[in-house]
């Protein structure tokens, strides 16, 4: 069985990072310096990612402060509201306020934003390993407050992420969608222009239904995707806990008999783990 | 009657907060409590009837304070809680055992000072279980409990401290509804914290529900007597608003007159989270739309939650409207 590992979310910040970005809300130092030193900070994480012989990683997402926040500030008619709470954990998002999903603007160049590290939105690298990353359109929606209707709402962001997809000239994008979706047919059209990676913890729909052309569906269950993508995924490594040898060759040689290939992924971003349990799980990714 | 108490935590000066990490112990009891007697004179001289422990000055945050006086757990770093905003969370590794005391030297303090009417705020077991990371006991359910015998430890040194006169103990638990699924483990790991204890009013602090009809749905199983509750920050700052904020009040009324036990409401009638000071007339405003549904001998006044986000010119003014509201009300009665 050939084993590919990834890794998608936020991953967590340094404690420099950290400390630079309270020094730049402070007005200590400028935008232009933040944005170089999470540049510096991203390109240590994709060293890290290559030492730990990743297959698959997302970007880092240093600069986000939380999984919605650069995607909402980027469109038109979507506005930051209050905080709200992350599932059930202890962490906080701002709420996006949909009126309206209008035009995407520029992810690609240095520029400051309201509330959020400055832009780019992502730093990419060459090669195959390198994923985008965005959340998913249903999770988003459910993350907001709505001010047009679901259905709007569901065709302007499918027609943003399309735009998105251009404007950066995606070639791998993994979607993550940590609350519960149905149906996700909509990523179809994503699918034939990108390798589509889907995350999908909380599917409640039918997937025998599912088929969206996606590379890899990862979820909790490996068989119940595995017609539905060319390398099914599962989510093994626990980023809700700071064990590290938590016995995964043991869960993944479980598959052996079943699977040709499969992706082996986190179950949620490292963000939720202090920096330097992050680092050993993820050194141990493989060896695990 | 329509007693004013604070929640907890107010802003520190800056000769304790610049230095409250590197400070040896000594040195920290010493600005600690130089930091308290201050901050009593400001509650007293806003008119609060009730001065908790005077803004928790020894404790620089509610998780950290209580998990750095046990053994068993280990602090790997920081998480996220928002935005660049970081809370140590804490790894429990092995079985979990209070060494030391938590809030002691506050409580000497108010001793030696004579004071009578204070409350201390402890961090609840629930919240203490949510935000570490299990790593050692079979289920969350079994280290919450691990996390109410300590508590409950905790509460019974300082009353036995405190000596023959009643002592206010305030159970700080945000994270109490936020599993709906795991109300029960919050109820028995609650109980478990007061289990035994005598001569203590026991009060229950939540705040930012979203959903207190699952806390409204286990009092009659919780063993508190009073509510500490926020509600202004749902409220609209109208004076003429309907005070769609105060909604749940009527919910509380409902379970009020269904238990036996005597429960009282702590009224949030002032939002933490914002600069804006709201006036004597729209705080006087909400109280009396409480009273439509609770009498005044059960209801008490606090701001939501505590004032420390705010800078202490702030948290004054906000804190001396609200005395000012409750004796406008209490003069109406």
């Amino acid at each position: 069985m050939d084993l590919q590992t990834l890794l998608f979310g936020i991953y967590p910040r340094s404690e420099r990072l950290r400390r630079e970005y309270g020094r730049w809300e402070r007005g200590m130092i400028g935008s232009e310096e933040v944005g170089a030193i999470i540049s510096e900070e991203k390109s240590s994480f994709y060293e890290m990612a290559r030492t730990a012989m990743l297959d698959f990683f997302t970007d880092p997402l240093f600069n986000w402060h939380d999984i919605l926040r650069p995607v909402a500030l980027s469109i038109e008619g979507i506005n930051l509201g209050p905080l709200r709470r992350y599932k059930e954990t202890n962490t906080f998002y701002r709420e996006p306020l949909i009126k309206v999903v209008g035009k995407v603007g520029d992810m690609e160049s240095f520029r400051e934003v309201k509330d959020n590290p400055p832009f780019p939105v992502f730093h990419r690298i060459p090669g195959k390993s390198y994923l985008h990353f965005l959340p998913g359109i249903y999770s988003f929606i459910r993350m907001s407050s709505l001010h047009c209707s679901f259905e709007e709402a569901v065709s302007g962001l499918e027609r943003a992420y399309s735009k998105i997809v251009d404007q950066l000239s995606i070639e791998n994008l993994l979607i993550y969608e940590p609350l519960e979706v149905e149906n996700i047919d909509i990523y179809s059209g994503l699918a034939s222009t990108v390798s589509l990676f889907l995350v999908l913890p909380q599917f409640t729909g039918d997937h025998k239904k599912t088929n969206v052309g996606a590379h890899s569906i990862i979820s909790h269950d490996p068989y119940k995707f595995a017609r539905q993508c060319e390398v099914p995924g599962v989510m093994l490594v626990d980023a809700l806990s700071t064990k590290v040898g938590d016995r995964i060759v043991d869960k993944v040689r479980s598959f052996t008999d079943d699977f040709d290939k499969i992706i082996v992924s986190n179950n949620e971003s490292f963000d939720f783990l202090p920096r330097v349990i992050a680092d050993r799980k993820l050194m141990n990714f493989r060896g695990n | 009657m329509l007693e004013t108490q604070e929640i907890g935590s107010f802003r520190k000066p800056e000769y304790l907060s610049r230095r409250f990490r590197s400070l040896k112990e000594e040195e920290l009891k010493e600005l600690a409590g130089k930091a308290t007697v201050e901050i009593i004179g400001l509650f007293e001289n806003a008119g609060l009837m009730n001065i908790g422990v005077g803004g928790e000055m020894f404790r620089w945050e509610m998780y950290e304070h209580p998990v750095q006086r046990m053994k068993g757990i280990t602090i790997y770093g920081p998480v996220r809680s928002f935005d660049n905003r970081y809370y140590n969370k804490g790894s429990v590794t092995g079985e979990i055992k209070r060494i030391k005391a938590f809030h002691l030297d506050e409580v000497a303090l108010l001793k030696k000072l004579g004071k009578k009417n204070v409350k201390i705020p402890i961090t609840g077991p629930y919240t203490l279980m949510d935000w570490s990371f299990n790593d050692y006991y079979g289920s969350r359910e079994e280290l919450a409990l691990a996390f109410g015998r300590i508590v409950n430890e905790e509460i019974k040194e300082l009353k036995s401290f405190w000596g023959e006169d009643e002592l206010q103990i305030q159970i700080d638990e945000p994270a109490a509804t936020t599993h709906p699924s795991e109300m029960g483990i919050f109820v028995n790991s609650f109980n478990e914290a007061v289990k035994g204890v005598t001569g203590i009013e026991t009060h229950l602090h939540v705040c930012y529900s979203s959903d207190y009809g699952l806390l409204f749905n286990v009092i009659p199983d919780l063993r508190a007597d009073v509510y500490n509750l926020e509600f202004a920050n749902r409220d609209s700052l109208s004076i003429d608003g309907e005070r769609e904020g105060y909604r749940d009040v009527a919910r509380f009324a409902e379970v009020l007159s269904t238990v036996t036990r005597k429960i009282s409401l702590g009224l949030g009638v002032t939002d933490v989270h914002v600069d804006t000071v709201e006036s004597p007339e729209l705080i006087r405003r909400r109280v009396l739309f409480a009273l439509n549904y609770i009498d005044p001998g059960r209801l008490r006044l606090n701001p939501d939650c505590g004032l420390r986000t705010r800078s202490r010119n702030v948290g004054y003014e906000k804190l001396r409207n609200m005395v000012l509201a409750r004796n406008s009300v209490a003069e109406e009665l």
